[in-house]
């Protein structure tokens, strides 16, 4: 299993192939915080889109150099920005 | 059909008539703010109104090519003829799809395909779609700020300082690369082709539609596209992308280009669109009026979701500047210092980074619409089905007929009932019948008038096309085109006329190159020109261009075997021009598209005669050419003359007629079997009506026989018959039906004593 999840969060471990995106889409339309991608080695696009499209901030650094390098700071781009908004919104009631 | 429909259809007639017609203005004077403003102005509306049916694909060709006037409009953009072309094409895509719409109420089934060519086509000239306007926004020499809007967006700043470290001063390439939506099924993986970008410098992603919901979304279908810098050179970057070429564009980007987006180079904050979303928002909730405990909570609040932002967006220093902006604001128990820190931070140059979808951008434009007065509704005109106005004339015509039997009535009171009184008060109220009756035919035949600017009006654009096709420079003179003639004599104008101009493109104007050699301006003048000379439309169809050489036209016309050699001696010069309307004949070494395939002039000239009129041509060599058609006005009356044959009447067109003698019967020459007679000098043929028209052979022995001479095909016949009758103007009626079938008429028309007369087509019986 290349995609697992476990609680709130989804491990992406090994070789995540284009086959395990429609999963990946199930996990993420269930509902995710948190993606953790520490031990992906490959993301197909198919997965990649779904990441992009999801926005769920993402934990980790993979152990891939070329995925790290890359793609984090697209993904941290999408994820991060819109978990700030969500937080935010919440404090703003406070008062 | 639908009401709603029709009326789209008819006012879309008109709409994309004027456009065309204010984008040929606009390509010969393009900063003609008029035009371009009418011609966004009935583009917009009709992809507006298209918007109420469903045909999908006619809206978005036309969104296209909205959007590229608006942009000519903004001049942002300048018209090139290579986009002309274009847009007239996609007007005339429209024109067709609105036939069909007339005819079938839905688009053809090849429409969709069809649009989306034509939308990637005009979008290629000028486009704002997310990904196509980054995989074409160098093609299209986007300005130098959008560019670096656009790179610092894909790429972040770091990124783009890590590559213009790497390029050091050298030029880089920019990778764009848009995978087709189903390449997943083929196997691909675009990502990490993409991530094997030799020397790979920055890389980011742009999708291809706004991404849906996640419960809406299909894994398998790629919406990425992704943009690179890579230091390696181009054929390395292709050859990685081999399989794939079509899907790939490689920009080289001058080093200045990443140092402007850098920002060291001090060209302005950028933010990403959310994070400016965001800013906007806190600014809104600051400027809310709030009691004065709820202010301190407000602008922490908001200073907090606004540092946040920034500081994920990578901007930490504005972060810091909002900080401080902010414990001013806290001290101060007003929110003004926080809110001049946010708008400072929202420049506008800073706003016009971001991209704007451009369906706002189009609503924006939209008011301007409606509020201009609609001058088409305050129309006079009426439209009515010609049917009708038909119906009418036949009317008229019956009502000439059954006058015309008034003056038989008035003869037989006189003679049968010998009450002269009776019989002239009877020619009295004819009188009276017959002048309204020629008011009302009058007044219907008005109806029917149309000006030649109908047909006129589609030159322009033929012009300018054919001119482009063949390389040459035309200006396209009209004039007189409010003179006016019968709507059918209009339609069967147009075939003609189009093949002249065509020959006045092809065969008469000479190319710049050849007009400068000669001392005339590059720019050849063709004139249409019309006017009213008596009952006749006169029609003009003038050149300045090489003019006709009588000495090539009677070579050819021997050697196409039109002419024999004993004939190619005598002909004059005149006659030799007036050679090229005789079938078979043409100039043009090679065919062409255009013209040159031998069929054009005889062809006009048999249209021309169809309908009643004649044609000229006149050329002096080296100054041009001028072809001249008469036509009548009115198709409907006809002046024919009746002759009797026996017992029977025939009509004869009067325009044939030269004039009628009478021969003594001995002054007839028999030649073998025919027979001729002299009249003026000259041996003119004789022909026997009745041989023509298979008729017992006339008994009558009188000592004279009457002719009637007459000019078929360009020859004087003369035409035996019994007697001559009178001159009359009839409504002719062509044979219908089993009867059309018969050669040698012409028509029927109806006689005021109720008799049929025949009317004869001598150029089909001699």
């Amino acid at each position: 299993m290349t995609i697992r999840r476990l609680g709130d969060t989804i491990f992406l471990e090994g070789v995540c192939a284009v086959e395990d995106a429609e999963i990946l889409l199930q996990y993420l339309q269930a509902g995710a915080d948190l993606i953790d991608w520490s031990d992906c080695t490959h993301l197909h696009a198919a997965c990649f889109q779904l990441l992009l499209a999801a926005r769920v901030p993402m934990s980790g650094t993979p152990a891939n150099p070329d995925l790290s390098r890359w793609l984090a700071p697209i993904l941290h781009s999408a994820g991060l920005t819109i978990q700030g908004v969500a937080a935010e919104t919440l404090c703003e009631m406070e008062p | 059909m639908k009401e709603l429909l029709i009326q789209f259809v008819a006012e879309a007639g008109d709409l994309l008539r004027e456009a065309g017609e204010d984008l040929l203005a606009l390509e010969r004077v393009p900063d003609d703010a008029d035009a371009i403003n009418r011609l966004f102005r009935s583009v917009h509306t009709l992809k507006g109104s298209s918007g109420l049916f469903d045909v999908q694909p006619l809206t978005r060709a036309l969104h296209a090519a909205e959007d590229i006037f608006q942009a000519v409009r903004e001049q942002k953009l300048a018209l090139t003829p290579e986009m002309v072309d274009l847009t007239l094409k996609t007007l005339d895509q429209v024109g067709r799809w609105i036939e069909h719409l007339d005819q079938t109420e839905e688009l053809p089934t090849d429409a969709a395909p069809i649009a989306t060519d034509l939308v990637a086509e005009l979008r290629g000239h000028f486009n704002r779609g997310p990904i196509e306007a980054l995989v074409n926004s160098f093609a299209s020499k986007a300005d130098a700020s959008d560019v670096t809007a656009a790179l610092d967006r894909w790429f972040g700043k770091d990124a783009m300082a890590g590559a213009a470290k790497a390029a050091r001063d050298e030029p880089i390439n920019l990778v764009s690369y848009l995978p087709e939506e189903g390449c997943f099924f083929k196997g691909e993986d675009p990502l990490h082709l993409a991530m094997q970008i030799p020397h790979l410098q920055a890389l980011g992603v742009d999708e291809r539609s706004p991404w849906p919901a996640l419960y809406d979304l299909n894994p398998f279908n790629c919406n990425l596209g992704f943009h690179a810098l890579s230091t390696a050179d181009r054929p390395e970057l292709e050859t990685l992308f081999r399989y794939v070429p079509t899907q790939v564009t490689i920009t080289e980007l001058a080093s200045s280009v990443l140092a402007a987006a850098t920002p060291s180079a001090g060209s302005g904050l950028i933010l990403p669109a959310v994070v400016e979303a965001l800013l906007r928002e806190q600014i809104d909730l600051l400027e809310l009026a709030a009691p004065a405990e709820e202010q301190a909570g407000r602008v922490a609040s908001a200073a907090r979701v606004a540092i946040n932002a920034l500081r994920f967006a990578g901007h930490s220093e504005e972060a810091a500047t909002l900080e401080a902006a902010q414990a001013a604001s806290l001290a101060a128990g007003s929110s003004t210092s926080l809110l001049g820190a946010l708008a400072q931070l929202l420049r506008p140059e800073v706003a016009s980074a971001s991209i704007v979808p451009d369906q706002v951008t189009s609503t924006e434009a939209s008011p301007s619409a409606p509020n201009e007065p609609i001058e088409r509704a305050a129309s006079r005109t009426l439209r009515v089905d010609q049917q009708k106005v038909d119906s009418l004339m036949n009317l008229i015509g019956e009502l000439v007929v059954a006058k015309n039997s008034l003056p038989f009535l008035a003869r037989r009171a006189e003679q049968q009932f010998g009450s002269r009184e009776l019989g002239r008060e009877i020619k009295d109220q004819y009188v009276v019948i017959d002048r309204i009756a020629q008011e009302l035919q009058g007044a219907v035949m008005a109806i029917r008038m149309m000006p030649v600017g109908q047909v006129f009006q589609r030159f322009p654009r033929l012009v300018r096309d054919l001119a482009r096709k063949l390389g040459k420079q035309v200006d396209l003179v009209i004039e007189g085109e409010d003179t006016e003639a019968d709507k059918n004599v209009i339609e069967s104008l147009f075939d003609p006329l189009l093949h002249m101009v065509r020959n006045s493109l092809d065969h008469g104007v000479e190319s710049p190159e050849q007009r400068a050699a000669c001392g005339k301006s590059g720019t050849a003048q063709v004139k249409l020109l019309a006017r009213r000379d008596g009952d006749q439309v006169v029609i003009e169809v003038v050149d300045d261009g090489r003019g006709i050489d009588p000495e090539v036209i009677k070579r050819k016309a021997y050697e196409r075997g039109l002419i024999d050699e004993a004939r190619l001696a005598a002909v004059t010069d005149d006659e030799a021009t007036m050679l090229v309307f005789a079938a078979g004949f043409s100039t043009a070494e090679t065919i062409s598209d255009v013209s040159g395939r031998g069929v054009g002039m005889d062809v006009v000239r048999n249209a021309v005669e169809k309908a009643g009129g004649r044609i000229a041509m006149t050329s002096v060599k080296g100054t041009g050419t001028t072809v001249r058609i008469e036509l009548p006005l009115s198709m409907a009356v006809s002046r024919v003359m009746t002759v009797a044959l026996g017992k029977n009447l025939f009509g004869v067109p009067m325009d044939l007629i030269e004039g009628i003698v009478k021969i003594p019967r001995s002054d007839v020459v028999r030649i073998k079997t025919s027979e001729a007679f002299v009249l003026r000098d000259r041996v003119v043929p004789l022909v026997r009506l009745t041989q023509l028209l298979d008729m017992p052979d006339d008994e009558t022995t009188g000592e004279e026989i009457a002719v009637l001479v007459v000019r078929v095909n360009g020859q004087t016949v003369g035409l035996g018959i019994s007697a001559f009758g009178e001159g009359m103007e009839v409504i002719l009626k062509p044979l219908e039906g089993m009867l059309a079938k018969i050669a040698g008429y012409a028509g029927t028309a109806l006689l005021g004593d109720g008799r049929v007369l025949l009317v004869l087509d001598l150029k089909e019986l001699i």
